[in-house]
């Protein structure tokens, strides 16, 4: 993978939603004309630049008397080193080998899939994945595609040349044959040599293509150049195996990302967090973890508000772990939907809290209608984190007389495996709803009241049990009406031995 | 109108001749609405109630009450939408309404949830009609909680049973519950095809929701429940429609007050006001426009 705007790219994302990046905000519009300097020089210009005259090496008064318009920055190696990283985070959801291209201002990523090839569905479908992933991080990328690794960064980094015609044309990046690399390396202009010879000498000699230089005298080549040369170009064509350094994930997540501007909205943030998501699902795809808890902390100017203005933090819980970023993404929608901004965030900083170990699910052909069981225990162990495990029931009714027995709810984790068969109901009509304590009823003119006199409907059906365990109940049950045609479920204590013979009633349940 | 109905210039010239001009506007404009609702058979005016198969008619599950079903758009509870359910004070028999709906789904088999309902769930009575155990979950707000704080969680709790999809019906008591919420879960419904009642109480009458189906339940004496339609896909219907239940058939009635007429005769399928002058109806009345409102508040009172 070789970004060749990268130093563009780090300081102003082009998110690939053109139309949510013009709604946003503090993020540079496509058609702005930007120019990126170092040391007063020119290095990369975006498209509207180029066509306003701007080239690279140009000086910044070169630039301003082309046009005032130019948005010129400086350029930043800590943002693209930050980007970097990021993209080696995010490419590791492909492969856990994941290299940095050694040379510097390479800008290029080398992956080895060979072994997830299959997984991700055939080459062209694992180049697809990767450049849509990448493309969501907000950078233009080249994706080359080769047996060795440094063929394939050649071949990502070749640039665009014209036809005889003039036109434009997008050279040939993929080769999975050796034979097949070896013609499109040989094709390649020396420029390609740039950082380990000298390309002007090599021009001088009339060596115009990589192929014409291999074809020299090794030992000449080496004596006047060096090793170097000959060096890279045996690796490229896979004649000398190569020992990379991998790219090793840091034991912690803890990305951070400046915001190209000062960002009040939402959408403003979510574009930037997408970046750091990504990275995130890249690191626990090579934990083979996924998140339960994790933290965006909105970082704002310090001393905007006249004093230290600390960081907000957005926390995002879940109970299931999950890496997938699309996922992540809604969930963190959720939560900055509820943050007030007061003050503009510039920065982001992106933690993770906890992780669980994960292990993907594997795809069902035909999804079930009703939800899949594992949706379903998803649901319950989100909703029993929330709420507590006693609060998420199951029914599980118990033969017993007392209806405040008989109406057992049991929490759904503690559910026995087989559960027993329902009491058979010879009883009279029970009412839907309990009350979860017995309301005293008054007794005006010897009829129970509850919001108006209630009439009797049903003969008394006694209930006398739970002598043995203390919870000792002599009722007799009514079902009764109120004038408005509500009906209740309605008993009388009938008089112990402590009490003084007095009918008391009390309203237990409701139809 | 009568350029309108000839202006359909891709439409075979089947539909009767454009009555002159000389005749009464009106039967010019009955002759005028059939040739178009005979032209295009999709066509559903706001006075219609949607019949299974026909115009207007939405996805729905059967009420299991005869009297009830002929009253509602599609005859039965509407799928992958809200229904609410208005109640002046809990346990005026909303669950013995829903019982034969919610036995159809345990039967399909389906999954039932009840969130944050007001009293206890009586397992015994559930499970007397007939609802698997495996099949009925109960999800309560923690102990302890304030309003506030438990009225929130019951909606993420209906939130999320809504979009895992693995329920089949929903029923979610929500006091105090704000606007946006309820469309939060009319939008999360409809991305299903779970029968979704809130139960809400007959106070928030006055505000606008975003549910399809709004009826207002009160007790009726003698086991009948009293429901008034405030807002259908159908005409407007001003009497509330008292609908007998099936349930305790064993316990007698009240001695002296007689078993009120199960159901009263039902209304002209289009209401005279909608086919004479009114091209349409409003879909979501305000309380000016609601009958009840006074007596709900009466009620409340």
């Amino acid at each position: 993978m070789h970004l060749p705007r990268l130093s563009l790219d780090a300081l102003q994302p082009n998110w690939p939603e053109p139309d949510a990046a013009a709604a946003v905000p503090g993020v540079l519009h496509h058609g702005v004309p930007v120019a990126v300097m170092e040391r007063e020089r020119v290095v990369l210009a975006n498209t509207p630049a180029v066509a306003l005259g701007v080239q690279a090496g140009m000086r910044r008064g070169g630039v301003q008397a082309l046009s005032a318009q130019v948005v010129q920055l400086e350029r930043e190696p800590a943002a693209e080193a930050q980007l970097m990283t990021a993209l080696a985070l995010a490419l590791l959801h492909f492969s856990p080998h994941v290299s940095l291209h050694p040379e510097p201002d390479a800008a290029t990523v080398m992956i080895d899939a060979g072994a997830s090839v299959r997984l991700f569905g055939g080459h062209r479908a694992l180049c697809r994945a990767v450049y849509a992933r990448v493309r969501r991080l907000g950078v233009f990328l080249q994706l080359g595609c080769a047996p060795t690794a440094f063929g394939a960064a050649w071949l990502a980094a070749q640039p665009f040349r014209r036809d005889r015609h003039g036109r434009m044309v997008r050279p040939a990046r993929r080769a999975l044959r050796p034979a097949r690399m070896a013609r499109l390396l040989d094709r390649l202009p020396v420029g390609m040599l740039r950082n380990v010879a000298d390309e002007g000498w090599l021009d001088g000699i009339g060596c115009r293509t990589v192929g014409e230089v291999r074809g020299l005298p090794r030992a000449g080549l080496q004596r006047r150049l060096g090793a170097d040369v000959l060096a890279r170009l045996d690796q490229a064509y896979g004649e000398v195996p190569v020992r990379f350094a991998w790219f090793a994930a840091p034991p912690e997540f803890a990305q951070r990302m400046e915001l190209p501007g000062r960002t009040e909205s939402v959408q403003g943030v979510m574009a930037g967090a997408q970046r750091l998501l990504l990275a995130l699902g890249g690191w626990l795809a090579v934990r083979q973890a996924g998140v339960t808890r994790l933290a965006l902390r909105l970082e704002h100017e310090r001393y905007r508000l006249g004093c230290e203005t600390p960081a907000t933090p957005v926390t995002v819980s879940l109970a299931e772990p999950s890496r997938d970023p699309a996922h992540l993404c809604r969930l963190l929608q959720e939560r900055l939907d509820k943050v007030q901004f007061t003050v503009p965030a510039v920065g982001l900083l992106l933690v993770v809290e906890a992780m669980q170990e994960c292990l993907p699910r594997s795809e069902a052909l035909f999804p079930e209608p009703g939800g899949t069981p594992a949706g379903l225990g998803r649901l319950l162990d989100t909703l029993m984190a929330r709420l507590g495990h006693e609060n998420v029931l199951q029914p599980l009714p118990l033969a017993d007389h007392r209806p405040e027995r008989a109406s057992r709810w049991c929490p759904v984790d503690e559910m026995p495996a087989r559960a027993p068969a329902a009491p058979a109901q010879a009883w009279p009509a029970r009412p839907p709803w309990l009350l979860a304590q017995p309301l005293p009823l008054a007794v005006q003119r010897h009829r129970p009241c509850h919001g108006g006199p209630l009439v009797l409907l049903s003969r008394p059906e006694r209930i006398e049990s739970g002598w043995w365990d203390d919870a000792l109940a002599t009722r007799d049950y009514f079902v009764a009406e109120r004038a408005d045609g509500l009906r209740c479920w309605v008993y009388r204590q009938r008089p112990g031995r402590e009490e003084g013979g007095e009918y008391r009633w009390f309203l237990h349940g409701l139809f | 109108m009568s350029s309108l109905v000839s202006s359909g210039s891709h439409a075979p010239p089947v539909d009767p001749p454009v009555p002159p001009v000389a005749q009464p506007a009106e039967a010019g404009r009955q002759a005028a609405l059939e040739a178009l609702a005979q032209r295009h058979p999709g066509l559903w005016r706001a006075g219609q109630l949607g019949r299974a198969g026909q115009a207007g008619s939405v996805p729905a599950l059967e009420t299991g009450h005869a009297a009830l079903s002929a009253e509602l758009p599609g005859g039965g509870w509407p799928l992958g939408a809200l229904t609410e359910l208005l109640l002046a004070e809990p346990g005026v028999g909303e669950l013995r309404l829903l019982r034969p709906a919610l036995a159809a789904l345990a039967a399909a088999p389906r999954r039932l949830a009840l969130v944050g309902p007001p009293h206890l769930p009586n397992a015994a009575c559930l499970a007397g009609w007939g609802l698997p155990a495996r099949q009925v979950f109960w999800v309560r707000a923690p102990a302890g909680a304030g309003k506030a704080a438990a009225q929130a969680d019951l909606l993420w709790a209906a939130e999320q049973v809504l979009r895992s999809q693995a329920f089949g019906g929903v029923v979610v008591w929500l006091p105090a519950a704000r606007p946006e919420a309820l469309r939060r879960l009319q939008v999360l419904a409809q991305a299903g095809d779970a029968v979704a009642w809130a139960v809400r109480p007959a106070g928030v009458l006055r505000e606008s929701s975003p549910a399809v189906l709004r009826l207002l339940l009160a007790p009726a004496p003698g086991n009948a429940v009293s429901i008034t339609f405030h807002k259908r896909r159908g005409p407007v219907r001003e009497q509330p429609l008292v609908l007998p239940l099936d349930e305790m058939a064993a316990v007698p009635g009240r001695p002296s007050a007689p078993r009120p007429a199960p159901a009263e005769a039902p209304l002209p399928r289009v209401s005279q006001a909608v086919a004479g002058e009114q091209d349409h109806v409003v879909l979501d009345r305000g309380a000016s426009a609601a009958p009840v409102a006074g007596r709900a508040a009466a009620e409340l009172a």
